[in-house]
């Protein structure tokens, strides 16, 4: 059996390789993605600070630190029996679309896009943002800096830090806004929203208008027919900061619908010895494997996925979109992996318009942003990261520290449908052993639609840490090799 | 943790109404940050009244930290004196 290689994976937050299987036909066996990395928060969140773990956990990651920072933030609402007041709730709710701005931004332009936009057999030199630049214009290029680093200065207003924000705090948040904050916000969310008008247009003439694209798209290696998940509204419309879980079926119907706090009695994780990522899926319907069709228990979450778990979006314009995308794709829900990448522009032009709605409520400057914390307790947060569902659950002693952290984060909910993606573009794609750069890209496609973030979702310590050392001598001669739990 | 750690954010987080934990290290004329800080909070803790303040009312005060470790090495203890790299 011949073994091909793909370490590492490029294109996404974190670590990771993919290795492919061939039989002696030199067809595709099986194909793993595999998580070689650890991180180790949730242990070393125990016996520290409650009010320090949106500050903590938002150094899991560079790329999505506002995702942790208020999942942590809501758990510690939770923990501390506090409800925050209506205006630290639409603060909260403001800062969280800006972070959807820069970081939908960064992956379409710099991430999964250059596949489409340079094509996804151009040589690997190409396939980055400098090839976007190339091929779109250089002021284009400035357009996509200029605008992601506005979702960031949003952020950064009212978190006080861009990149690892402090204003989350149980019962509320630090700062509210002034009348100056709120004009800076407001003109550069405008241009946001022109920005992501464009960026979806953009999408149409390069992706929708190419037939080959399209045929991709809704080719049978990248398709997927899986559970989808998401936070929904009380009208069952797309919410990013807060709502209720829902999951729908193969068919768009709802299967369940549940409250951050009984995660534990709907959501089940597998393991697997080759990867220190888990394997989630719905309790009620249990493990069957890495299957996807009838009586699956898998789920998707991220863009698509939240698309299809919704009835909708909650703002006109993209709302339109979200119904065009439905039209033209054959309905709901939609299976194919690389519709996540329109399903992320749609969220980002959501994003824009809601900012600039909450921007307009009256009472966003009002100082009324923080409630009295109670005694502490457990505690259950969730918020939509950009890459999926993320929940955080924490126990806290009677003097408010951390006795037990637990975290499901976006890119694990997504682990199982990642490694099943890959495996099938393998399977689609390389045939009688003929394998190449630009098909190995086509493979890694199949996993980059999702945005994974591997710095996030490797956090638990599993027991036994799987180790290779390797002696040599003096001569630098391969002396011996030690293998423990390989 | 501004006075035992290095500067040069411009204050973002006081900005934000949130203390200083520290985040930019030691300067490299501190030896121990952990240590400069403890010793810049002990002599302000209870400054009024300290010479009158039995054993169990000292230790009350110092009480009310609950996570010494966690705050004044937060983004520092990889390289501290507390666990001897810095000697």
């Amino acid at each position: 059996m011949k073994q091909i290689l793909i370490d590492p994976i490029t294109r996404l937050e974190g670590h990771g390789k993919i290795a492919i299987f061939l039989n002696d036909k030199g067809n595709v066996e099986n194909a793993y993605m595999q998580i070689p990395e650890l991180r180790g928060f949730e242990k070393f969140a125990q016996g520290r600070r409650a009010e320090d773990m949106p500050q903590i956990t938002s150094r899991i990651c560079g790329v999505c630190p506002v995702a942790h920072h208020f999942a942590a933030t809501k758990a510690l609402d939770d923990a501390f029996n506090v409800e925050p007041t209506l205006v630290a709730k639409k603060l909260r709710e403001l800062m969280y679309c800006g972070y959807f701005i820069y970081d939908h931004i960064l992956h379409f332009y710099y991430l999964g896009g250059p596949d489409f936009v340079v094509g996804p057999d151009a040589p690997a030199a190409k396939r980055n943002v400098l090839g976007v630049i190339e091929k779109a214009g250089v002021e284009i290029g400035k357009e996509v800096i200029k605008h992601r680093a506005y979702g960031q200065k949003i952020t950064a207003i009212l978190g006080g830090k861009a990149t690892h924000p402090v204003c989350g705090l149980p019962g509320g948040v630090s700062k509210g806004l002034n009348n100056d904050e709120v004009k800076d916000i407001e003109t550069m969310t405008k241009s946001c929203k022109d920005f992501a008008i464009f960026t979806l247009k953009l999408f149409d003439d390069i992706v929708l208008a190419n037939k080959d694209y399209v045929d991709l798209i809704l080719s049978d290696p990248y398709q997927l027919k899986i559970l989808n998940m998401g936070l929904v509204d009380k009208n069952n419309k797309v919410n990013f900061y807060d709502g209720k879980i829902r999951v729908t079926d193969l068919d768009a119907k709802e299967h369940v619908k549940f409250d951050v706090k009984d995660y534990y009695n709907i959501i089940a994780e597998h393991v697997e010895e080759w990867s220190y990522i888990k394997f989630p899926y719905l309790k009620s319907i249990g493990w069957n494997g890495y299957k996807d069709g009838k009586g699956t228990g898998l789920y998707r979450v991220g863009p698509l996925g939240r698309l299809n778990a919704s009835e909708g979006m909650a703002t006109p314009l993209a709302d339109k979109e979200f119904k065009r995308m439905y039209k033209t794709l054959g309905g709901r829900p939609v299976h194919s992996t690389l519709a996540f990448h329109w399903a992320r522009l749609i969220e980002l032009l959501y994003a824009t318009e809601r900012t600039l709605e909450l921007i307009k409520e009256p009472d966003i400057t009002s100082d009324d942003i923080r409630n009295p914390v109670g005694k502490p307790g457990e505690g259950f947060g969730v918020v939509e990261a950009a890459r999926g569902t993320l929940i955080h659950h924490y126990k806290l002693d009677k003097d408010g520290l951390i006795d037990k952290a637990n975290l499901i984060v976006a890119t694990v909910n997504n682990a199982a449908a990642m490694n099943m993606s890959i495996r099938d573009a393998a399977r689609g794609l390389i045939k009688d052993g003929k394998v190449n750069d630009g098909l190995l890209n086509m493979v890694e496609m199949a996993f980059r639609a999702y945005d994974p973030c591997f710095g996030c979702a490797t956090h638990t310590l599993p027991g036994q840490m799987p180790m290779k050392v390797k002696i040599y001598n003096h001569n630098k001669e391969l002396y011996k090799t030690l293998k423990q739990n390989l | 943790m501004g006075p035992a750690t290095r500067g040069g954010c411009d204050a973002q987080c006081l900005d934000a109404n949130m203390p200083c934990t520290g985040c930019h290290g030691p300067t490299p004329n501190s030896l121990d940050q952990g240590a400069k800080m403890m010793s810049a909070l002990a002599s302000i803790l209870g400054i009024e009244g300290e010479e009158k303040m039995s054993d169990e009312e000292v230790q009350k005060l110092i009480d009310q930290i609950v996570d010494p470790v966690g705050t004044f090495y937060k983004y520092g203890l990889a390289n501290a004196l507390i666990n001897r790299k810095v000697m």
